[in-house]
């Protein structure tokens, strides 16, 4: 019986290999065939068929099953499995300190909204096929585990940035803002998930467009599918340059501090 | 006491830090993680200066980035203000946060005649070029007698000074033009350490005599030229050969141009800096990676050494364009 770490170099390449994993899915079939592919490599697999109604739930039975490793489908809702997201599911396990990683065979469709609004929490995600490349699997989790410990990669550190917002849009229901990174790569759009807004700045999200903000943004990105944002600060005003100093000693009017009767604008 | 240069490897742009014990500046800041990183590794966390040559993306676009991460005393900046680019934006975005509040000084014209010294006195900053009067115009004005002002054109020249003596001159994307004038005034441009201005790429004149014409002026020991992997033509090959039929100073890209070696080395890093961040370094893309020039002892030190770096370059760049 070969360890996943030693299943291609013949050697162990990490410092832990995992013996007992977690899988949730909502599909049947996903759900047999990853144990499958685990157990080849002696993985011993928890795989339930049981619903979860709220992440909190999810996070709560997940860690108590003492795994290695917790396998989380990204769409769970389809097949009634949960009524959320497996992204929002791992970034609470991995805030908890449980290592999880993400699968899911709709990445091209959803890293832009419901992937991306959770990626500050998730250190790395498979797509599906992946699974089934063991030594890929161990690093995910050696990866995992190294961001949990504090190790973050230079490429997920988040920054204090500014960032424009270009178009206003909708994806996958879900509004999304086009914004462009100078920090990052001056002339390539990411989608902004509406979702990572603070609510000031959520309830009129159309009078972002064209509008600078203060972001956190992972400038370090070597893919665009892997920028990612966290705390949304706010939007830089444009200013109205006020007079503000009449020289020492002076004292300042009321108002814009110019003296009333000169200069008056109609 | 650091007192040192270091030609940060950003990838495609620029970005050198400058640092004499306590006082630290920055002379361009490129997109992307790296400067922060290098900041952050040496525990800078305060800036005394930052001088942004011009406003393209490949120079301005990691401002915004810094002045929310790093107090700086003072910006010089040569804006473009006819320009409406992303980076430029949110440069002036960023200024504006800064300046709000009250945590750093804005310059809104980097002209000859600027400069920047350090507390100690050691090392100091000046600004060679652009001519003050000739930024009055601006860009895409046609001062009298003279061609259109173009944001090359009007790039910042600053040579750094350690006890007097110029030890690197950064050229931003100056031009043939702006070098043309500067000879003119017969502005002294020797300098042990050129970065070579524009990545190496056209200069808005006859690129060979160019890079020969500066070689000459300049009279460097090094060559630098500040380019990334994945962007091609920089430097171009007739620029590095001008080079060398000019001078016999040595050559250094800061990552490995495909031209040189189309497969990346086996053991990419081992030579570098050992520490300093290069954005190179992750995807083993480095040629020299960010070259530190250290002045703490008599004679400058050179990380990478430049005859390590050399090795690399004859045993990994087998069609090595610097020979």
């Amino acid at each position: 019986m070969r360890t996943m770490a030693e299943s291609r170099s013949g050697a162990y390449s990490a410092p832990v290999t995992v013996a007992r994993a977690l899988v949730i899915d909502d599909d049947e079939d996903d759900r047999a065939s990853v144990r499958m592919h685990l157990e080849d490599y002696g993985v011993d697999v928890l795989a339930p068929d049981r619903q979860y109604a709220n992440v909190e739930e999810l996070a709560d039975y997940a860690v108590a099953q003492q795994v290695d490793v917790t396998i989380c489908d990204h769409r769970l809702q389809p097949r009634q499995l949960a009524p959320f997201f497996g992204a929002e599911a791992v970034a609470e396990l991995v805030k908890r300190s449980h290592v999880a990683v993400l699968v899911t065979g709709y990445f091209d469709m959803d890293f832009d909204t419901s992937i991306r609004q959770y990626r500050a929490h998730i250190p790395a995600l498979l797509e599906r096929e992946q699974l089934q490349e063991p030594d890929l699997l161990q690093q995910t989790v050696d990866t995992v585990q190294r961001e949990i410990g504090g190790d973050i990669s230079a490429a997920r550190r988040l920054h204090r940035t500014i960032v424009r917002v270009g178009d206003i849009a909708n994806e996958n229901s879900a509004p999304v803002l086009d914004v462009f990174i100078p920090g990052w790569r001056p002339s390539q759009a990411v989608r902004m998930p509406a979702a990572v807004l603070p609510e000031h700045l959520a309830v009129d999200i159309r009078r972002l467009r064209g509008r600078h903000l203060v972001a956190q943004v992972n400038v370090g990105a070597l893919r665009k599918e892997d920028v990612f944002f966290g705390a949304v600060e706010d939007v830089v005003e444009p200013k109205d340059w006020p007079v503000t100093n009449w020289g020492e000693g002076a004292s300042l009017p009321e108002g814009d501090g110019l003296p009333a009767g000169l200069f008056e604008e109609s | 006491m650091t007192t040192s240069i270091t030609v940060v490897d950003v990838g495609h742009g620029n970005c050198t830090l400058i640092r004499d014990g306590s006082f630290t500046a920055l002379v361009d800041v490129a997109p992307g993680d790296v400067p922060l990183s290098l900041l952050e590794d040496l525990n800078i966390s305060h800036l005394d200066a930052v001088v942004i040559s011009h406003a393209d993306d490949d120079h301005i676009g990691g401002l915004a980035n810094l002045l929310l991460a790093v107090d700086v005393a003072a910006v010089w900046v040569n804006g473009d203000p006819a320009r409406s680019g992303k980076s430029w934006d949110a440069a002036r975005a960023a200024l504006q946060v800064a300046e709000d509040g009250d945590r750093t000084v804005v310059h809104a014209a980097v002209g000859a005649g600027t400069r920047i010294v350090s507390p100690s006195g050691r090392v100091a900053l000046t600004v060679l070029a652009p001519a003050g009067a000739n930024l009055l115009y601006g860009t895409g004005v046609a001062p009298p007698n003279s061609g259109r002002n173009t944001a090359n054109g009007l790039s910042a020249i600053v040579a750094v000074s350690v006890d007097g003596h110029v030890q690197a001159l950064l050229t931003g994307d100056a031009d043939s033009r702006a070098f043309k004038k500067l000879h003119a005034s017969k502005a002294n441009l020797r300098a042990n350490i050129l970065v070579f201005p524009h990545h190496g790429g056209l200069s808005n004149g006859p690129t060979e005599r160019f890079a020969m014409d500066l070689c000459d002026a300049v009279q460097p020991e090094v060559v630098v030229f500040s380019v990334g992997r994945a962007k091609r033509g920089f430097p171009r090959s007739e620029i590095v050969a001008a080079v060398r039929s000019r001078s016999s100073a040595h050559v250094a890209c800061t990552q490995l141009n495909v031209e040189c070696a189309v497969r990346l080395p086996r053991d990419p890093s081992a030579h570098l800096h050992p520490t300093a961040s290069a954005a190179g370094r992750t995807g083993g893309m480095c040629c020299a990676g960010t070259l530190e020039v250290d002045f703490s002892a008599s004679a400058p030190s050179y990380s990478p050494s430049l005859s390590s770096h050399r090795q690399f370059v004859v045993s990994s760049a087998p069609t090595r364009m610097c020979r």
